[in-house]
């Protein structure tokens, strides 16, 4: 059986329950625009569909039996109409911090079907598989997963490397002092490593971090800090850098305008006149 | 070519003929289930999933068994 021809359980899944709200939403638009005061609503469906199984790369595929096929497996699918508190007592908690991110995240680190492997044991999120590292049951895990620990550890290590953004100039308000015209935001996350303040250089010049968060840095960039490559180490093997340009929005240098009246001095920007000898 | 329905257009199709029969009679229908043979079809990405009532009622060798939808509607008040 050729991949092609199947389909993800998961995706013929969502396909029918897909088809059962427009159904409903179309029964109730017709009933709303005839001005009829109730409609037939969907309560149970009850599917029985005659479909080969096969298990690829961690996931489950089907596909429809042809003609001549007997012995293909019979899938009793039942749908029931649920309300809305129902869906949310029962749904997992996919992610309740709008910052937390998905397993999908590490495609990189990981294949679909070690991700897929994960997500079967409930880890759905970047930060559930560090809290399972912290407390020790990534061994069982990766047991239960069929998961190599060492890949377990690899993807550990990338998904808590520093990662950068953007760089963002600060725009000050009108109750900020002056000096929040020369601050820089960079967002990105991991910027913090146990609590401590990550090294960041601009150019490879040390930059002052005025503020400091797992998602976000404010730095105080000299005049010249404005442009260039900005690194971020949170420790010695764990480094990001991004390049940037915000050039634009350094603060401009007061120009030494000559002065024509050589009685008038200039101090701090106060003008002020010589006193008068007697 | 006979065009398939996809399923919800089949289901909103059995159910406004459900409401016009049901709308001339005295009594109130409250609830109805029926069982119906389907052709399905997977759908591609991004497809609807083709769900439409078999076109014959006698089947040959190369046609593949239909699969079975049981389907109960309550009436609702909106």
């Amino acid at each position: 059986m050729s991949i092609e021809a199947t389909v993800p359980l998961e995706n013929f899944i969502q396909a029918v329950q897909n088809q059962l709200d427009k159904a409903q939403t179309a029964m109730a638009v017709k009933a709303r625009n005839l001005n009829l005061p109730m409609t037939f609503a969907v309560k149970d469906i009850n599917l029985d569909l005659r479909a080969h199984v096969e298990l690829t790369r961690g996931e489950i595929r089907i596909r429809p039996a042809g003609a001549n096929e007997p012995d293909a497996s019979v899938f009793h699918l039942v749908f029931t109409a649920i309300t809305r508190p129902m869906i949310e007592e029962n749904a997992v908690g996919f992610s309740e911090d709008p910052d937390e991110y998905s397993i999908d995240e590490l495609e990189e680190e990981l294949t679909d079907e070690e991700r897929r492997k994960l997500e079967w044991v409930g880890i759905r999120t970047v930060k559930k598989l560090r809290e399972m590292d912290a407390d020790g049951s990534s061994r069982a895990v990766s047991r239960v997963a069929n998961l190599k620990v060492s890949r377990l550890q690899q993807a550990l290590k990338r998904s808590s490397a520093p990662m950068v953004n953007h760089v963002t100039p600060v725009t000050p308000t009108q109750d900020d002092p002056p000096e929040f015209n020369n601050i820089l935001r960079v967002r990105g996350r991991n910027l913090l490593r146990e609590g401590i303040m990550p090294r960041v250089t601009i150019d490879d010049r040390p930059a002052s971090i005025l503020k400091s968060s797992d998602k976000e840095l404010l730095l105080a960039p000299s005049d010249n800090q404005w442009s260039g490559v900005l690194r971020v180490e949170t420790e010695p093997e764990a480094i990001t850098s991004m390049s940037f340009d915000l050039a634009t929005y350094a603060p401009i240098a007061t120009e030494q305008i000559p002065n024509p009246d050589p009685t008038i001095t200039s101090d701090n920007g106060k003008i002020s006149k010589p006193e008068a000898k007697p | 070519m006979i065009v398939r329905r996809p399923l919800y257009q089949t289901l909103s199709s059995i159910t406004d003929d459900l409401m016009s029969a049901t709308a001339t009679t005295q009594l109130q229908t409250s609830s109805v289930e029926l069982t119906l043979p389907i052709d399905l079809r997977l759908p591609g990405e991004n497809d609807d999933l083709i769900g439409d009532l078999p076109l014959f009622r006698m089947r040959t060798a190369f046609d593949p068994e239909p699969a079975h939808i049981h389907i109960v509607l309550n009436m609702v008040a909106l």
